[in-house]
């Protein structure tokens, strides 16, 4: 094969693009019951009384006292119940299901149903800490002693919704022997059978989880369907019947996860030269009423505490509190755009204390090969940032552009930011949790199925695991097959998060093809499977948070222009550059879209994407509030990735899919910053935010 | 219950039911033409974007009431004509499908703009897909292919 | 029964509404989203329902007098390309909504639904239109400045129908309108801002602003306005710090989940100064 980045169309784009794709709302099944959710309305307090109306014939409640097994979904701890008992800790809360075969009998029902409660107050503040980690490197209290100045300052980022174009949906239907089948939108079909086990309590061949053609997932489908997946399967179990839970989008908006709101105070120890000597970082996440992923969250946002330098003497904690608010989780970038943005706009305002362009205040910080991580791991690998800058700054016309703005009256303004992204799990999860493993299987026609548990949500990854596994065999790609998962046939080769698919799962396939190659042997059926093995080099220690927190970095750079109109302080962008470092793309066109469509959603989380609550209520509830960018909010990108191939990635390649969003939000408010000369703590910097800080702002 | 006579696909049918139905339920669950997505149902995302007399609408505000004596066309036919297989060829090449679940609407409207404006401008596109959310791509690859699509379908519209 | 259902004229309709039929549906794009059900539902909008969307009878653009009339159930696109539409109309239907919305949306609904922050409703607001209401009994013609009481509210009886909007011509007007939205495109307004002025030999001899989306109806003040007429554009701009004083007291808009007052009101104002210096 010749080089595995030359693009190939995508496997799946033409049954997308003709309407033919079958998303889970587009399945029906004869005698399908449909499901509608009855919610708690307050935010905090207990259940007095459910008061159900007469029910038509094949109307079935299905609450908590339906549930065979244990009442908790599995994400990592069970804390979050399928369906409220008596306690409801957020607005929104599930209670029960109606099901029905009348759409309309199903909504009367739900409306009728009245619910009491002792309602308590709502516990919003930042109090309850249910996860906290430190961690520490070098001598920072010393390193704060002797400090030639210190600087402090607190940066807040708001929630950010997926708004993945698809809504959660989940159907279930009993097949023989009690079986429970559930199809539906999902990233993760193990973490969705895993969870369904425990609460129907039945044997590992009692749940079947199969993938539907899944429209946008972005995090959001990572744990949420393991919530659908259990009630669905517990109404399936009830009523005998195929039941089908498609959210509309108020309620997608409202009751789903989304990314977590944080507070992050960072104080830096400089020395004469207003070098960072140190750094101490207090994190706190907003997880909402149950912790789910939210701890995970938190240790990524931690790692990356420095940024894309290096910094010797660390001080590091943080938190995730519960509030009586919406359920924060997986959202791309998991915990590190939060934590970039922070330390990006720490550097930059470092940078105008020492009285230097940013950019060469950056520079001379960056993290280079062979220096310690935050945790005292090593960066093994090249580390190309100082190319991959003057890629950008060449690319954007920076130079010239931060001369000519700073003289020009009209607000306009250049950023550029500087990112990593740690692919795969943190830690030694790969080898300690996840135990990953992939088969593949030829068949008498010499065609390969691959059989995997990652689910291509929209990123490509069926067509760049194809391209992988056809590249080891030297056979068309038009002969491997990557059917949608389906946990009755498909090995768990683990979720498709943290930027692991093409890395991990690719790697993995890599090594089974090769295996494969060698033994095979025309017109035979054949298999070949694989498992993960650490790579021996990576050490964690997770209580000290010490080593090797990620096998590999993906790296990258974006700069932002922006106009910020003088009369409305509306933003617009002017023009948007990166530079990646993702080892080897596996497929440009793939890889392209991947940037745009990441940087895009980052730049939007940093200036346009605004959703605030009060009490407990979210105040933006649809597409039409929650507003996020249009065709006309967006301007050409322009988009480069470097070569860096990584010994133990599929053909070097590393992870890509969450990297391009990180730097979006830093470079969008540094280019406003530059515009407006004021200083942004606090995203998103929309024009409510820009004309308080030009009333009332610091320079 | 309104009986309601249009063409559905280039074939004449009856509805009879509620006048006041989304457009979109009696597609998607009298007709079963499951093309057409529902995103939003509120007109905010396109993704249920149909052709009612050459025109893009969005079918899940439109009462079926309103279609009486139109042509509505779905992604279902319109996909047999020459026009899709450019938009399809297009949107292939140039990278503008990631999840899909935006594209049937899309190319609806990429088929409305251009029936209406063969050779556009990238801008006069944003303005032409700006009922039609995408959250994967970033819309920059989809611009590119309908700006290809109209150069090499030259002379279609 | 069908025509009953679907009137196919202007008098069909206005017979069902005296009936007792109701409400009317034009396009729906705001009615079918206020009252959706589940989806998969008929939205709640029950049988008397009078669909007018399909009355060719009320939908058209031509020239009566000095007025452009537009027919009550034009939909927005159509507006939109017609060369006799005034500018700062056209200029509004721009940003409204998407091509999807505005092949569907209606102009009559526009007004009878009675945002505070419509926009095709501003400018024909500050333009000084008028719209026609017809029912069995009788026809009247009131300003749209009025028609809406509040949001959502009008003076539009139970059995009044909207037919048609009249629209006087701007030329020799220099309009301008400015949307501010939380997007580019396809947002619906947080303030926004109409204006029209005709100078003749450096003399106002027409002066009209209009504000959406800062108060319960959308806002403009014709006795502040009538102060402006017959002053050189000069003293105009002279005065500019007294006019924004003057508007400041009035306009007063709210917070809600898509922006906060003071923003409002400090761009309103911005837009007016920003007018007020154009002049
Ligand atoms: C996604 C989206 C985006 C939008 N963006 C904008 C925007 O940017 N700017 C903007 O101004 N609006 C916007 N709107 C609102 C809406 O499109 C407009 O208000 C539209 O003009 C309403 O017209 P319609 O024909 O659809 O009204 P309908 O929904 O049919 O009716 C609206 C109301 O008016 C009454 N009515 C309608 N016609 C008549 C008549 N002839 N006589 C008496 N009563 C009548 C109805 O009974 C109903 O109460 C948007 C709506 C959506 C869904
Ligand atoms: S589903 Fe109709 S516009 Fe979103
Ligand atoms: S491709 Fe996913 S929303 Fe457009």
């Amino acid at each position: 094969m010749n080089d595995i980045s030359a693009s190939i169309v995508r496997c799946d784009a033409a049954a997308k693009i003709s309407g033919r794709a079958a998303y889970v709302a587009d399945l029906s099944i004869d005698g399908i019951l449909h499901a509608k959710t009855v919610r708690s309305t307050i935010a905090n307090g207990t259940i007095l009384d459910i008061v159900i109306p007469p029910l038509p014939e094949g109307v079935v409640i299905v609450d908590h006292t339906d549930i065979p097994g244990e009442n908790g979904v599995k994400i990592i701890f069970k804390e979050m119940p399928v369906f409220a008992e008596t306690e409801v800790k957020y607005i929104g809360e599930p209670i029960l299901l109606v099901c029905g075969p009348d759409k309309a009998v199903v909504e009367k029902i739900a409306r009728k149903i009245v619910v009491t409660y002792k309602e308590e107050p709502g516990v919003f503040a930042w109090t309850t800490s249910k996860s906290h980690y430190a961690y520490q490197k070098g001598d920072p209290d010393h390193a704060f002693k002797t400090a030639a100045r210190i600087h402090t300052e607190t940066f807040e980022t708001g929630y950010q919704e997926q708004a993945y174009i698809e809504p959660q949906g989940m159907i279930g239907y009993p097949e023989a022997a009690g079986k429970i089948t559930l199809v539906g939108s999902m990233q993760c079909p193990y973490y969705v059978k895993n969870a369904v086990l425990g609460v129907i309590a039945c044997d590992d061949d009692g749940i079947r989880v199969i993938q539907a053609e899944t429209g946008g997932a972005f995090g959001g489908k990572e744990e949420f369907p393991s919530l659908t997946g259990a009630q669905i399967a517990v109404a399936v179990k009830k009523t005998g019947k195929p039941v089908s839970l498609i959210y509309e989008r108020t309620e997608d908006v409202e009751v789903t996860t989304k990314r977590h709101p944080s507070k992050i105070t960072l104080s830096a120890a400089l020395d004469a030269d207003f070098r960072v000597i140190g750094l101490k970082a207090r994190v706190g996440l907003d997880a909402g009423a149950y912790l789910g992923l939210s701890g995970v969250v938190l240790s990524r946002s931690l790692i990356a505490a420095t940024g894309a330098y290096t910094i010797a003497h660390l001080s590091v904690e943080g938190d995730a509190y519960c509030t009586n608010t919406v359920p924060t989780g997986a959202f791309r970038g998991f915990g590190a755009p939060q934590m970039f943005y922070a330390i990006e706009q720490l550097m930059g305002h470092l940078a105008a204390l020492a009285g230097l362009d940013p950019v060469a205040y950056k520079r001379r910080h960056l993290a280079r090969k062979n220096d310690l991580t935050s945790t005292q791991g090593v960066f093994r690998d090249p580390i190309l940032l100082p190319a991959m800058i003057d890629t950008v700054l060449q690319r954007s016309d920076y130079k010239r552009k931060i001369r000519a703005f700073a003289k020009d009256d009209a607000w306009k303004g250049i950023g550029l930011s500087v990112f990593f992204h740690g692919c795969g799990f943190t830690g030694s999860g790969e080898a300690t949790h996840i135990k990953a493993r992939v088969r593949l299987e030829k068949d008498a026609d010499d065609h390969v199925i691959v059989r995997i548990a990652a689910v291509d949500m929209g990123q490509g990854s069926s067509t760049a695991l194809a391209k992988i596994v056809a590249g080891v065999l030297e056979r068309p790609v038009a002969t491997v097959h990557v059917p949608h998962p389906d946990t009755d046939t498909s090995p768990d080769s683990g979720p498709t998060v943290a930027s692991r698919t093409t890395m991990i799962v690719g790697g993995l396939l890599a090594r089974c093809a090769a295996n494969l190659k060698e033994a095979w042997v025309d017109g035979m059926v054949q298999t070949a499977e694989e498992r993960y093995v650490q790579p021996a080099f990576i050490t964690w220690d997770e209580e000290a948070f010490k080593g090797d927190a990620y096998p590999a970095y993906s790296w990258g750079v974006t700069a932002v222009e922006v106009e910020v109109d003088k009369r409305t302080c509306a933003v617009t962008l002017k023009g948007v550059w990166s530079c990646y470092d993702v080892g080897k793309t596996i497929d440009a066109i793939l890889a392209e879209g991947q940037a745009d469509g990441g940087v895009t959603q980052g730049i939007a989380y940093g200036y346009l994407e605004n959703m605030e609550i009060k009490d407990g209520r979210l105040k933006q509830r649809n597409l039409t509030d929650y507003v996020i960018p249009t065709a006309s909010d967006v301007c050409p990108t322009d988009t480069v990735f470097v070569d860096n191939p990584f010994a133990y990635g599929p053909y070097g390649a590393k992870g890509l899919g969450e990297l391009t969003l990180i730097g979006g939000a830093p470079a969008v408010t540094a280019a406003i910053e530059n515009a407006i000369k004021r200083r942004i703590t606090r995203i998103p910097a929309t024009p409510e935010t820009i004309l308080e800080l030009i009333e009332h702002g610091q320079d | 219950m309104a009986r309601i006579e249009f063409t559905l696909n280039r074939e004449p049918v009856v509805y009879e039911g509620d006048a006041a139905r989304r457009l979109i339920d009696v597609i998607r669950d009298d007709f079963g033409l499951k093309g057409t997505k529902e995103g939003c149902g509120e007109g905010e995302c396109g993704a249920c974007s149909v052709l009612v007399d050459r025109a893009v609408v969005p079918s899940c505000l439109y009462p079926v009431a309103n279609v009486a004596g139109r042509a509505v066309v779905t992604i279902e036919d319109f996909r047999n004509t020459k026009r899709y297989q450019v938009l399809q060829t297009a949107f292939l090449e140039e990278g503008a499908v990631q999840c899909g679940f935006c594209t049937p609407g899309m190319i609806i409207a990429a088929e409305a703009l251009l029936s209406k404006d063969p050779h556009p401008t990238a801008e006069e596109i944003t303005i032409g897909l700006s009922g039609n959310l995408c959250r994967c791509t970033g819309y920059n690859m989809i611009i590119r292919a309908i700006l290809r699509a109209a150069k090499d379908g030259d002379g279609l519209w | 029964m069908v025509a009953d259902r679907f009137p196919q004229s202007k008098a069909e309709a206005l017979a069902l509404l005296a009936a007792g039929g109701g409400p009317v549906v034009a396009g729906g794009t705001d009615l079918m989203v206020k009252r959706r059900r589940w989806s998969g539902l008929a939205p709640a909008i029950p049988e008397t329902a009078v669909y007018v969307a399909n009355i060719a009878e009320l939908s058209y653009v031509k020239r009566r007098g000095s007025k452009i009339e537009i027919g009550g159930a034009t939909p927005l696109e159509i507006i939109l390309e017609h060369p006799l539409t005034p500018a700062l109309l056209r200029g509004a239907i721009k940003e409204t909504g998407s091509p999807g919305i505005r092949n569907t949306a209606t102009l009559g609904g526009n007004l009878v639904n009675a945002s505070p922050a419509a926009d095709p409703a501003l400018a024909l607001t500050c333009l000084g239109a008028s719209v026609r209401l017809e029912s069995v009994k009788g026809v009247r013609e009131v300003p749209v400045l009025g028609l809406s009481t509040g949001p959502g509210r009008t003076i539009l009886n139970q059995d009044e129908l909207l037919t048609a909007v009249l629209v006087p011509m701007d030329d020799g007007w220099n309009t301008a309108f400015v949307k501010v939205g939380g997007r580019k495109a396809d947002a619906i307004s947080k303030v926004s801002f109409a204006s029209a002025v005709k100078i003749d030999d450096g003399i106002v001899t027409a002066f009209a602003v209009a504000f959406g989306a800062v108060g319960p109806t959308i806002l403009r003040l014709p006795a502040i306005e009538r102060t402006f007429v017959g002053l050189s554009c000069a003293e105009v701009r002279e005065r500019e710090k007294d006019i924004i004083l003057a508007y400041g007291d009035v306009v007063r808009p709210i917070d809600d989940q898509r922006s906060n007052a003071h923003y409002r009101k400090t761009v309103a104002l911005n837009l007016l100064s920003e007018f007020i210096r154009s002049i």
